[in-house]
């Protein structure tokens, strides 16, 4: 049981270090201001549509690939230590509640 | 004379809602035939693709006219009214999809997970596939859309529909089709993926199946504890978790069977039934078909392509550090759609060597990302709306 926790820790270190490495690349901020369309023009006058059936255009655009690919880190890292303790907290259970 | 003009109105009145008829409304018929067609044919997820069919032809039927104040005949709003009511009262506030949770907790099984909690990882790592497809597809929609996309890779319709409805997506009708649509082509998506990215000689590992006993404390304490950790590290996935987790619990007190059954059956088909013609709401064909509609099915595709990477290559990461050597394939079934992933990987095994038996270990990988997808779904929402 100890080996499975420090494996399931490990791995949770591992991703935080690699998520916390992947938000301090500057060069994204740099890249965030370009936009190139290319599907379709965003019309302007479209607000975005509060009903299920709106009517919204495509564009292509890197605005929120900072912000989405940093979601992404803390997403993953959220669900990685989010399951991990629950299975620290199972193996633990499991030590105490014998059947 | 009077005879033949009478005749003539006669025919007029009766096809008068023929010119109403726009071009999209044809395509969303065949576009319901279609998935009615494998609702019935191919059992592709019939419970939801076929009332979902119906309800797209339904839908895009001329509307009939009514007379206004001024006597003028204008469209009234026919069905669509009814179904916006069931729309405002089960899916816009995301009643259906959270009671389906309770019944969807009550039929699962998360024995083989408690005996081995290991496989939680697995469902963690499964889960990739939404947040790469959600970065992707940033680059298309803006954030609220383009998460609501991503969470198709969750694998999981009540999910998709609740982070979506949430997050007021634009494209609800085209995430719920390419979200159910793909869960039951699993069978379809994943042996592929799994092939490209595995060796033979991984395919073949086989795994030993000794399930530690569980005691019924901890089947009683586990939906507990899981409820609360998610409230206190996604607050927004509570409802999610919560509802899936009272369910479970209903099923492992012991001392309800007889609401588990019905949360089981009754409950669940009645808010199926509902839930499948409610969506159909969304899918009006002037919303329905557009160029986004087609890059969400694509992106929808990438998700469960990227969740089963995901996986497996955790299962691959496992082995570089433990003596037991791990089956990768069953990474692949850290997807949700439950039970079906785990037993493509049971066949998957059974195909490359009739000995080896993954089917437990892949139902424990399948039930932790039936947890996994509603915690990412909530940590989705949290992380989108600040």
């Amino acid at each position: 049981m100890k080996k499975t926790i420090i494996f399931i820790l490990t791995i949770i270190t591992l991703i935080s270090v690699f998520s916390v490495s992947a938000f301090a690349e500057d060069s994204l901020e740099a890249s965030s201001d370009a936009s190139i369309p290319t599907i379709g023009a965003v019309d302007e006058s479209v607000e975005d549509n509060e009903d299920a059936v709106g009517d919204v255009q495509l564009s292509f655009t890197t605005d929120n690939m900072s912000k989405t690919l940093e979601h992404m880190g803390l997403g993953m890292l959220g669900v990685v230590i989010v399951l991990g303790l629950i299975a620290c907290v199972v193996l633990v259970l499991n030590k105490v509640f014998k059947s | 004379m009077n005879c033949r003009c009478y005749v003539m109105d006669s025919i007029q009145i009766l096809f008068r809602y023929f010119g109403n008829i726009e071009w999209q409304m044809p395509v969303m018929w065949l576009i319901g035939a279609i998935l009615i067609y494998l609702a019935i044919k191919k059992d592709m997820e019939p419970t939801l693709l076929l009332p979902m069919g119906f309800g797209a032809i339904l839908m895009n039927l001329p509307t009939p006219l009514q007379m206004d104040a001024a006597g003028n005949l204008v469209p009234a709003e026919g069905v669509s009214e009814v179904l916006e009511t069931l729309y405002n009262a089960g899916i816009a506030n995301e009643l259906f999809p959270l009671i389906l949770f309770i019944g969807i907790g009550a039929m699962i099984d998360f024995g083989p997970l408690l005996s081995n909690p290991k496989m939680l990882l697995f469902g963690a790592a499964a889960q990739f596939g939404i947040f790469f497809t959600y970065f992707v597809a940033s680059f298309f929609f803006d954030i609220k859309d383009a998460a609501s996309i991503g969470i198709i890779g969750a694998a999981d319709g009540p999910t998709a529909i609740v982070v979506s409805r949430a997050l007021n997506s634009n494209y609800i009708g085209a995430i719920t089709v390419a979200a159910y649509s793909y869960m039951a082509l699993v069978p379809i998506i994943q042996p592929p993926v799994i092939r490209l990215i595995t060796t033979k000689k991984e395919r073949m590992i086989r795994m030993e199946y000794k399930p530690a006993s569980v005691s019924k404390t901890t089947r009683i304490l586990f939906p507990i504890i899981i409820t609360v950790l998610a409230g206190l590290f996604a607050p927004a996935s509570v409802a999610l978790v919560g509802f899936l987790m009272f369910g479970n619990l209903i099923r492992e007190c012991g001392v309800l069977d007889n609401l588990s059954q019905t949360a089981q059956k009754e409950l669940a088909n009645l808010v199926t039934l509902f839930l499948g013609i409610t969506i159909a709401f969304t899918m009006r064909g002037e919303a329905f078909l557009k160029p986004a509609t087609l890059l969400i099915m694509g992106l929808g595709l990438f998700a469960f392509v990227f969740d089963t990477i995901g996986g497996v290559m955790l299962g691959k990461l496992m082995n570089l550090f433990s003596k037991k050597k791990v089956n990768p394939m069953i990474g692949a079934a850290g997807i949700s759609a439950f039970p079906m992933s785990s037993r493509v990987i049971h066949k998957m095994g059974l195909k490359e060597d009739p000995q080896n038996f993954l089917l437990m270990h892949s139902t424990a990988a399948n039930v932790s990302g039936q947890i996994a997808s509603v915690i990412a779904g909530g940590l989705i929402l949290g992380l989108v709306q600040g």
